[in-house]
């Protein structure tokens, strides 16, 4: 589920740590599949309708605090895109009992780390990592932007940061290399109306758009209790915990929880090849992108694995062609991205100077057509899955923040209905076949349902 | 009236918005007008007192040494899920020779392309089994190689590493198709504006011909002339038992890490020895204002710095606290002016490096084209601002106390904790180094603090970089009268032309 969300600033039934297999356990060989470890909890839901998840963990000193909101991108309305990212970064500018500045020069102060939210297509979230006994301030911080929001939204503060993430576009869109490439193989995808068609950042004149009535009405529709959970992790005492979650955010007042209207997945019925004049980079470079299935659907697993197949390590199928042997790629990458609705599976390959993105569309193609054929082997899926599995422990690893406990426990629970959901994910993997992968070729990544752009820098065109 | 009072009073918003409007006949009531029930919310204006205070806590490492002078670094944390295994070198981009920058990022990356018995292609494969894909890091003081691993696939994590630093194989093939490489990495990064603006500040920090003074990849025209002897011989010079330490960061003990160093690294011998530190620096006034043309940017990326303090001096732990009042955090003057209160930029953020030999000060932020002048004077200001407006003392606990106690969320994975072991050892720093920082914070005063400030933030010794449009900067910098503007173009890309025939290639 390799992933960027958009960020605002830069920037247990409660048992211990996971088991882990001892350094010198089982000899050298075909070992057996580890342990899953167990990553245990305890959810419980507030009367008015606030999801809890609790995790307990003391090898450091610190609780991290992970409140997720089921809105995004998606439930943005019409000629608003970017506006639940702008929304994410209101969140930051105080609220009723909490100044402007203020947020981040508490926990800062605090000695908190991982300070920050994220906006992604599906949810928006919102983290800080403390010192276990500022636990308490954390609490009073996420609760009182979660029930008095409004009441310390002014148009002063809505004009800075809408300049703030125009810049924050700027500097990943318009001045990044290939960001504007993105961007347009983006909206072949998802066309205009499409919920997913912003990719969170949404456009310059929507943003210019948005108004303070904006902001207050997405509050009250989508930042209610009920559509929210709230996930606290590490060095804490269960029963404190938890008095404390009643009292930070047991007299916010129920509303009833939202629903968004679903939608039929889209795919494209030909190729669409897009040509772009590449402004920043210096390079050419190829991008090809598929509609996939949607994150933990049936086929999202096969596409991590076949996207490690094809560009994890030297001697991964793409990474071998394009670099190691034919010399024609600077990089080469795979990826999934996983969403709630339905995903994108794409593969960009940059130039090595001189060389046409033409002649990089061949060579993945004769690639792709090998996995089609059924090529890839056994030692190739048992390598991918290892480095998924090495992947997924690392997430075990830190408390919160990005890619840390709390976001596992609530991906699992916004996704499965279930924070435990690590032995099940662990397993689908596990399970993952080299004719299943060929299937999944010749199923979603097929030529006549991709989009290809073909980014060139002006100077190197025609070339 | 009551909404006035509301507007100036959000604490009372609640009840102001529950009560409801009086009847017209409670108008003629005696008596003054009933008083608004109370808000049962009121509680909330009072943040949270904070728990019983927590100790600082620095991360520990133990260490060790083979008879072959082979250093151990141990940071034991029995239930992390994962073990990093790393092998770090005393040798980075500053120990590149004269002529030959990019030559250290070249030999360690070399060490991917073959060792002992496999190619490049079967070491990934055995690096594939663990789970792992071997990872090289260059920095200025150092380098290093390693993998993260489940904690029984250690020892062969290890053995793979020993034999990329041992026995690589250096060959002309893996010499040829590593440079190509690098030199595409080369031209796409020099498209890059923050790559550019990087490049710009270590030259007018540390000037060409200090050892700091390019980037720790090179730049093109150098890297196409370094040689297969060349590798070698950095190799042969730099990697060795007396420049050498195994690090390890997980579920695992000093004992099992000495014994697992022993077996496979405990017969290396090698003349290798450590480079000596870079020579340290004074800054000077600024003459220029260095510009980076970048045509029709959006945005113009500034970066500024100046030559600071080395790792481990005792100073640094002031320097570090004026830097969060300034621009270290995100609550810092420097962010809070440029992005909240201006709405410039996206993030403005300044940092201390305390490297080995000349540590650098340093700040970076991409505003919008159209504020580049008005942006870079409030920097300016904001540090003149240092001694105009001077530290207090609750800025100064605020900041020594986040920096002392963020140290645990610092190094929350095994990653992070063997980073900084080979930082220790890369710069020589005693294995209780984080301790010892977390003293001098504690012992700070605000005297010393406000001195720092004073000594360190000085906008006409920094070192000023723009990359963007030339016609933004020719219209908006003169009048700044901060240095004659100066265009400086990027490096030359390698030159195009496809490869050579390389279907071959490699072996």
């Amino acid at each position: 589920m390799p992933r960027i969300p958009f960020l605002a600033a830069l920037a247990a039934a409660l048992s211990a740590a996971p088991p882990v297999a001892a350094l010198a356990a089982p000899p050298a060989g075909a070992a057996p599949a580890d342990a899953v470890p167990a990553l245990a909890f305890e959810k419980y839901r507030l009367p008015n309708g606030l999801t809890v998840i609790l995790h307990l963990d003391r090898r450091l000193p610190l609780t991290a605090v992970d409140v997720w909101y089921h809105v995004g991108a998606w439930h943005e309305p019409r000629g608003r895109s970017g506006f639940a990212h702008l929304f994410e970064h209101m969140m930051f500018q105080g609220s009723r009992d909490v100044g402007k500045e203020q947020h981040s020069r508490i926990l800062e102060r605090a000695g908190g780390t991982i300070i920050n939210g994220s906006t992604d297509f599906d949810r928006t979230n919102y983290f800080e990592t403390v010192p276990r006994n500022y636990l308490e301030t954390a609490l009073w911080l996420e609760s009182d932007r979660m029930g008095f929001l409004p009441e310390a939204m002014t148009q002063e503060k809505l004009d800075n940061q809408r300049e703030v993430v125009k810049n924050e576009r700027r500097q990943s869109r318009e001045t990044a290399p290939y960001g504007l490439a993105e961007e347009a193989l983006w909206h072949a995808l998802f066309p205009e109306g499409h919920p997913y068609h912003g990719a969170v950042i949404g456009s310059m004149a929507d943003l210019s758009a948005a108004t303070l009535e904006d902001v207050k009405a997405f509050f009250r529709e989508w930042y209610a209790p009920s559509n929210a959970t709230l996930a606290i992790a590490g060095d804490l005492e269960p029963s404190e915990a938890k008095r404390l979650v009643e009292r930070y955010f047991g007299s916010l007042p129920a509303r009833p929880r939202p629903s968004a209207a679903g939608r039929d997945p889209v795919r494209l019925t030909r190729e669409v090849v897009l040509r772009h004049e590449e402004a920043v980079a210096t390079l050419p470079r190829l991008s090809v992108a598929w509609h996939s299935p949607a994150m933990f659907s049936p086929g999202d697993e096969l596409a991590d694995v076949l996207s490690a197949v094809l560009s994890e390590g030297r001697s991964s199928r793409l990474q071998r062609r394009l670099l190691h042997e034919k010399q024609i790629a600077q990089s080469v990458a795979a990826s999934q991205q996983s969403m709630g609705a339905q995903s994108v599976f794409q593969i960009d390959a940059v130039a090595r100077p001189g060389v046409p993105t033409e002649r990089l569309l061949v060579e993945v193609d004769a690639v792709l057509s090998e996995v089609r054929a059924g090529k890839v082997t056994a030692h190739e899926v048992r390598r991918a899955v290892n480095k998924i599995e090495t992947q997924l422990m690392k997430r075990l690893e830190r408390l919160g923040g990005y890619r840390g406990r709390t976001e596992l426990l609530q991906i699992y629970d916004h996704f499965l209905g279930d924070p435990g959901g690590l032995e099940r994910d662990l397993a689908r993997y596990r399970a993952v076949t080299p004719a299943a992968l060929a299937a999944f070729a010749r199923e979603w990544l097929p030529r006549e349902r991709r989009a290809v752009l073909h980014a060139v820098p002006a100077a190197t065109e025609g070339r | 009236m009551r909404r006035a009072i509301c507007l100036a009073l959000p604490a009372l918003l609640a009840a102001c918005a529950t009560a409801a409007p009086p009847p017209a006949s409670t108008a003629e009531a005696p008596g003054p007008p009933p008083a608004p029930p109370p808000d049962p919310e009121a509680w909330r204006a009072t943040p949270p007192a904070p728990g019983a205070a927590v100790p600082p806590r620095a991360p520990e490492f133990r260490r060790d040494r083979l008879e072959n002078g082979l250093a151990v670094y141990v940071s034991e944390q029995p239930s992390m899920p994962l073990v990093t295994v790393s092998l770090g070198f005393r040798a980075g981009s500053g120990a590149d020779p004269a002529g030959k920058a990019g030559l250290a990022d070249l030999t360690w990356r070399l060490l991917l392309e073959g060792a002992g018995t496999r190619d490049a292609l079967e070491l990934a494969d055995a690096f594939g089994e663990l789970g792992a894909n071997p990872a090289v890091t260059v920095e200025r003081d150092g380098a290093a190689i390693s993998a993260t691993v489940l904690p029984r696939h250690a020892g062969a994590a290890l053995a793979l590493l020993a034999e990329m630093a041992r026995r690589p194989r250096l060959a002309a093939a893996d010499l040829e198709r590593r440079k190509r490489q690098q030199l595409a990495d080369l031209a796409a990064r020099v498209g890059d504006p923050r790559f550019l603006a990087g490049w710009a500040l270590s030259e007018a920090v540390y000037g060409g011909g200090h050892p700091y003074g390019h980037p720790v990849s090179g730049l093109p025209a150098a890297v196409a002339r370094l040689t297969l002897a060349d590798a070698r011989r950095f190799h042969r010079e730099n990697a060795g038992p007396a420049t050498a330490a195994v690090i390890l960061a997980g579920p695992v003990t000093l004992g099992e890490a000495r014994a697992l160093a022993s077996k496979h690294l405990g017969a290396w011998r090698s003349p290798a020895r450590p480079p000596p530190p870079p020579a340290a620096l004074e800054a000077s006034p600024r003459r220029e204002v260095v510009l980076v043309p970048k045509p029709g940017l959006g945005q113009t990326v500034i970066s500024m710095g100046r030559p600071a303090l080395p790792a481990g001096h005792p100073d640094l732990e002031a320097l570090l606290v004026a830097n969060e009042v300034y621009g270290g955090a995100f609550s810092s003057r420097l962010n809070m002016n440029l992005r909240e209160k201006r709405g410039y930029t996206y993030a403005a953020y300044s940092r201390v490096e305390a490297l080995r030999g000349a540590g650098l000060l340093a700040l970076g932020t991409s505003v919008r084209a159209d504020v580049t002048g008005e942006a870079l004077s409030q920097v300016m200001l904001e540090m003149r601002g240092l001694s105009e407006r001077p530290v207090e003392d609750q800025e100064m606990a605020g900041a020594r106390d986040g920096l002392m106690q963020r140290m645990p969320g610092t190094f929350e994975t095994a990653e992070r904790l063997a980073a900084a072991a080979a930082a220790l050892h890369w710069r020589d720093l005693p294995l209780d180094h984080f301790a010892r920082r977390v003293e001098r914070l504690r012992s700070l005063d605000l005297p010393s603090v406000r001195s720092a400030a004073a000594r360190w933030f000085q906008d006409g010794v920094m070192g000023v970089v723009l990359v963007g449009d030339r016609a933004v900067a020719e219209k908006q910098i003169p009048a700044l009268a901060i240095g004659d503007l100066t265009a400086r173009q990027p490096p030359e890309p390698p030159a195009a032309g496809p490869p050579r025939r390389a279907g071959a290639a490699g072996r």
